[in-house]
């Protein structure tokens, strides 16, 4: 493996009676792309508030481009870029100004902070918008110059909090080219998602986070390896879903069966067989069949068998 | 510099410039305190204008009351101020009064000045009436002053006897002589307290300072409750990201208050002494009862601010505070012209010492030495609430 840029040794952060994040290690190399995918209030944002020193630490250590949190948190500062979840961008500075801003912060001034303010706006496509008020941008120039504003001084590791959360499809394509073209210039990144799509795509390896406790990591390869021969079935339903989900689940071969929005998900040895089966509780619990879909398994199934509940269940 | 300085500058700076764009706060900062102060000046006339007359009693009419009415009479700075009527009795003098004819009335007793030549108890009675307050006021400061006039000129009449040549006694008439003598020294007539209502504090000087306090509050609450304005946009969070001491986003939200803060009141001093002529005192003196105040302010309005979670009732909470403060420290009326109850409360504020000074320094002048207790008084505010105001609230940028 490559020289580690982040080390998170076992951090566990409690609030009151709820432990959030219990025990996370991560190790990303120079230059991975790493994602943390779970669902909502699986720990994802916790992590990684602990990890760029937002959020103090129960348990643990945090070590970015060889500086601990604990005794040199500056230092490791420094080497790390954060892109909040939302955005954080001052409405009524502009581009320009929300970036020397930010850059100064991190230490950059004079023909430096120039340049690079000129870099980043080039590199989010905002050079002929540098003068203007942020309040003025579409969201989807929002959501660039809030990335932007995280890769002032260069960063060696670029932690992503849910950056898509909330934005358009194109807005959402402009993202993933922007961080692919990152990923392709040698940045450690670390991504958080509750988008199986998103983590599959970016990510060269994946930590699968569910109740603040990493359950299973590797590549996508390694990772639908790791749950054996599978099939996924995707039931698109209307009716008492918990209690076809429910039905489903007894059935022999049936792995999990959870209940989803549009219908009930399940793992099952030799899905084709089954299908007959499907169909015959999904009548006997009145349910009604809108589709039914065979899919390959990926990050989504292996969560599924893993914790016997959908992502975005 | 210190990178936590630096940072911190750059935070002001940035704030600075937030503010500077933003025109709610420009009013708030330099057109509305100038605007309600030009207001109540027009509309109120000058407080210098006061007049009133004083009925007088003078059933003694020898040495020692006579130098008390010709002091008021020959006063300078009581001429065209205070009118005295003579009366031929104590009892006109309370009709006069008891009709509203005149303000108030002096009733000297006879015998009085043998009373106060031989040390025994002398009176003087001041008629008051429920409807001049102020007049009633303005007699009783009168001869409050006078009394302790009375008591020097006794003072130096006793040392001239017990220094007599020889260690002999003096003679009768040598005595009668000194007694003449330090009854006929001249009795400077002056108003207690310049405030009072009768001093040479004009409207504008008294509203400049008050409206310019009042909105002081409103305007450096921008860097408390910009704390949680950050927290709201989430670029707080970027901040403390940051590699910069957590202590600078504080102290760059304070550093950026405190600038708009000693500039909204330095534009108010400039704007109303040029435009509605009013006064303020020296320099130097205004100076430091000013840097006082700002500080004051923003360790009142931050601490308001850490009780509450948001940045709209943060400022719900200053706005009641500023609001509770103002009407208790004479800012909407001349607290002198409140009872002695609200006086006294008006000086347990910052803001009520703080106008009190400012109102002081014109009236009775002085310099940087005459404000040291005021200024004393009011930052004991800004360094109580600051301490707690940054032990409440640095959680807030806590890990």
């Amino acid at each position: 493996m490559q020289t580690a840029i982040l080390e998170v040794r076992g951090i566990r952060k409690r609030y009151g009676e709820r432990l959030a994040v219990d025990g996370v290690s991560l190790r990303v190399a120079t230059g991975e792309t790493y994602g943390l995918l779970g669902p909502n209030g699986a720990g994802k944002t916790t992590t990684i508030s602990m990890v760029c020193g937002l959020l103090a630490r129960d348990a643990g250590d945090v070590r970015v481009a060889g500086h601990s949190m604990n005794g040199d948190a500056l230092a490791a500062k420094a080497a790390l870029g954060y892109v909040p979840q939302d955005l954080a961008l001052y409405p009524d500075l502009s581009a320009a100004e929300n970036l020397r801003f930010f850059g100064q912060l991190y230490g950059l001034g004079g023909a430096r902070l120039k340049e690079r303010v000129g870099a980043v706006l080039d590199t989010v496509g905002l050079r002929d918008r540098a003068r203007e008020k942020v309040s003025a941008f579409s969201g989807g120039m929002k959501r660039r110059l809030n990335i932007g504003a995280a890769l002032l001084h260069s960063p060696q590791l670029l932690l992503l909090d849910e950056p898509t959360v909330g934005v358009d499809p194109q807005t959402r394509s402009a993202i993933f080219e922007a961080i692919e073209e990152l990923g392709r210039a040698g940045k450690a990144i670390v991504y958080t998602t509750h988008y199986m799509e998103e983590a599959e795509r970016l990510c060269d390896r994946v930590g699968i986070i569910d109740q603040g406790r990493i359950i299973a990591e590797g590549t996508r390869r390694e990772l639908v390896a790791s749950i054996g021969a599978c099939d996924r079935v995707a039931v698109g339903a209307q009716g008492d879903l918990a209690r076809l989900a429910a039905a489903l689940r007894a059935l022999a071969g049936v792995e999990s069966a959870s209940a989803v929005a549009e219908g009930v998900e399940l793992l099952c040895r030799d899905g084709r067989a089954l299908l007959p089966a499907i169909v015959a509780e999904a009548t006997a619990t009145h349910a009604r069949i809108t589709s039914l879909e065979m899919m390959e398994p990926n990050l989504e199934t292996v969560f599924l068998r893993l914790t016997g509940k959908a992502l975005r269940e | 510099m210190r990178p936590l300085v630096l940072a911190a500058f750059r935070i002001a700076a940035k704030d600075l410039r937030l503010r500077l764009r933003d025109r709610s706060a420009l009013i708030v900062a330099f057109f509305a305190p100038f605007g309600i102060a030009m207001i109540i000046s027009f509309a109120l006339g000058d407080i210098s204008s006061f007049r009133a007359t004083f009925a007088v009693a003078n059933g003694d009419g020898a040495e020692f009351s006579r130098a008390f009415v010709d002091g008021i009479r020959n006063a300078p700075n009581l001429r065209g101020v205070i009118t005295l009527r003579d009366t031929a009795d104590a009892a006109e003098a309370r009709s006069l009064v008891a009709s509203g004819s005149v303000g108030a009335g002096l009733v000297f007793p006879a015998g009085f000045s043998d009373d106060v030549r031989a040390g025994r108890g002398a009176t003087v009675t001041v008629l008051r009436s429920a409807d001049s307050p102020i007049s009633g006021e303005v007699a009783q400061a009168l001869a409050t002053s006078f009394a302790a006039e009375l008591g020097a000129s006794r003072l130096a009449l006793d040392t001239a006897i017990a220094a007599g040549a020889a260690g002999e006694p003096p003679s009768p008439e040598r005595v009668a002589a000194l007694a003449d003598a330090a009854a006929s020294t001249a009795t400077p007539v002056r108003l207690v307290d310049g405030s009072v209502g009768a001093g040479p504090v004009r409207t504008a000087s008294y509203f400049a300072p008050s409206m310019a306090i009042f909105f002081l509050f409103y305007t450096v609450q921008f860097g408390a409750l910009g704390v949680l304005a950050e927290r709201r946009d989430g670029t707080l969070a970027r901040l403390l990201a940051a590699p910069i001491a957590r202590e600078a986003v504080l102290l760059g939200k304070a550093l950026g208050m405190f600038v708009l803060g000693l500039v909204s009141l330095g534009v108010m001093i400039a704007s109303t002494t040029a435009l509605l002529g009013a006064s303020w005192g020296p320099p130097l003196a205004v100076a430091s009862i000013a840097l006082a105040t700002v500080l004051a302010a923003m360790g009142i309005t931050a601490l308001a601010a850490t009780f509450a979670a948001t940045e709209e009732r943060a400022a719900g909470f200053v706005s009641i505070v500023a609001l509770g403060l103002s009407l208790l420290g004479g800012t909407f009326i001349p607290i002198d012209q409140a009872p002695p109850i609200m006086r006294t409360i008006a000086l347990a504020t910052p803001n009520g010492i703080a106008l009190r000074a400012f109102t002081d320094l014109v009236a009775d002048g002085g310099g940087v030495v005459s404000t040291l207790p005021a200024v004393t008084g009011i930052l004991a505010f800004a360094i109580g609430c600051g301490a707690v105001a940054l032990r409440r609230g640095g959680a807030l940028v806590a890990a």
